[in-house]
């Protein structure tokens, strides 16, 4: 133990360095980790290290040259692996592999129209591999513009869209949305009250009705008809048999106090 | 797990198996050099109990027998003897 203590490399004539030693505890480990290995695998820097720690153990104690270069080959496969990973995460466009490479929305050519200009007939000059959307450039109004594949439509689809339905095909349209979508992105408010409202009164009522967890914070000065949306909102969310888990009301106290608060109002 | 990662895992598996039988070859080359009774002094005594149990149940009576994590721990428990005894020329 003295020798050992006195750190002397008396083993290095069998090839063994008081630093292999380091090796042994860490065959152990990666041992265990395999063993363990959970179904959510293992890191690529973990696996390139075990087989790190396999290949150097494996010379410490002097195993066959085939398995160290088995070793050395799997090594350089994985890394080689990672790193095509890394470039295809880094620059998806120049994949081979990637879809969205080979599956363009519109090709080369191809007659498309603009969704805000149904008008417009442009043809696809040049596709743009891009993320989240592919660009496509197209000869509009005397110049090339670039459009997201959003923006565009092919020709025949909108022909196929814009076929005229009779009205009573129209009304059944109608019908069949009102039935599938029972006034969930609709708000009614005709005669709903006395009073008429004002456009600028339906957009935060429609914001709540669309939302997936209706609420609504209603911060106005006074005059700007807040008790009508109020209103507005609550007859809304009857209809709906929404239940309100919280109402709440706050105001200056001339307001409350006055004859025009809300209370008289509604 | 992907199927990449199943097929690392079959690899990684595999080498580690092999890197055994290279440990088992290892050691049963030095191991006598060094102890007269080198199966009960060198192995049997760094075994745990469970390993010693699966030694007596499957009757092994050769390294080549033992698994990775024994061979390991024969190797760690003996490696100052290993170290020090092989280095000093016996």
């Amino acid at each position: 133990m003295y020798l050992i203590r006195t750190g002397t490399n008396y083993g290095t004539s069998l090839g063994l360095a008081s630093e292999d030693r380091h090796f042994v505890n860490e065959m152990q480990t990666v041992r265990n980790r395999w063993a363990d290995a959970t179904t959510e695998g293992q890191s690529f820097e973990e696996i390139y290290r075990d087989l790190d720690t396999l290949q150097r153990f494996s010379v410490v104690i002097g195993a066959d040259e085939e398995i160290i270069q088995e070793l050395l080959t799997t090594k350089s496969s994985l890394l080689a692996t990672e790193t095509q990973h890394q470039v295809h995460a880094m620059n998806p466009i120049t994949a081979p592999d990637n879809k969205k490479v080979d599956t363009f929305e519109f090709e080369l050519g191809q007659v498309v129209t603009i969704k805000s200009n149904p008008s417009s007939r442009d043809a696809v000059t040049a596709v743009v591999p891009s993320e989240p959307e592919n660009l496509f450039k197209a000869f509009h109004d005397g110049q090339m513009q670039t459009f997201y594949a959003s923006q565009l439509l092919a020709e025949t689809l909108y022909e196929q869209i814009a076929e005229a339905l009779l009205c009573d095909q129209f009304h059944a349209d109608l019908t069949s949305l009102q039935i599938k979508y029972p006034g969930l992105f609709t708000l009614y408010s005709l005669n709903s009250a006395c009073f008429d409202f004002i456009p600028n009164q339906f957009r935060p009522v429609l914001g709540f009705i669309q939302s997936d967890r209706p609420r609504l914070l209603i911060a106005v000065s006074v005059g700007c008809g807040s008790w009508r949306l109020a209103y507005l909102l609550s007859q809304r969310a009857r209809r709906s048999r929404m239940e309100a888990e919280r109402k709440e009301v706050v105001s200056v106290k001339q307001t409350v106090s006055s004859d025009q608060n809300w209370q008289s109002k509604i | 797990m992907n199927d990449e990662m199943i097929s690392v895992y079959g690899t990684v598996v595999k080498l580690q198996n092999e890197v055994a039988l290279q440990l088992s070859v290892f050691l049963e080359k030095v191991l006598p050099k060094i102890f007269d009774d080198w199966w009960n002094k060198a192995v049997i005594n760094a075994l745990s109990f469970q390993q010693k149990q699966r030694i007596e149940e499957l009757k092994i009576t050769t390294l080549n027998g033992l698994d990775l994590a024994a061979l390991l721990s024969v190797l760690d428990q003996n490696w100052y003897q290993l170290w020090y005894k092989l280095g000093s020329g016996i």
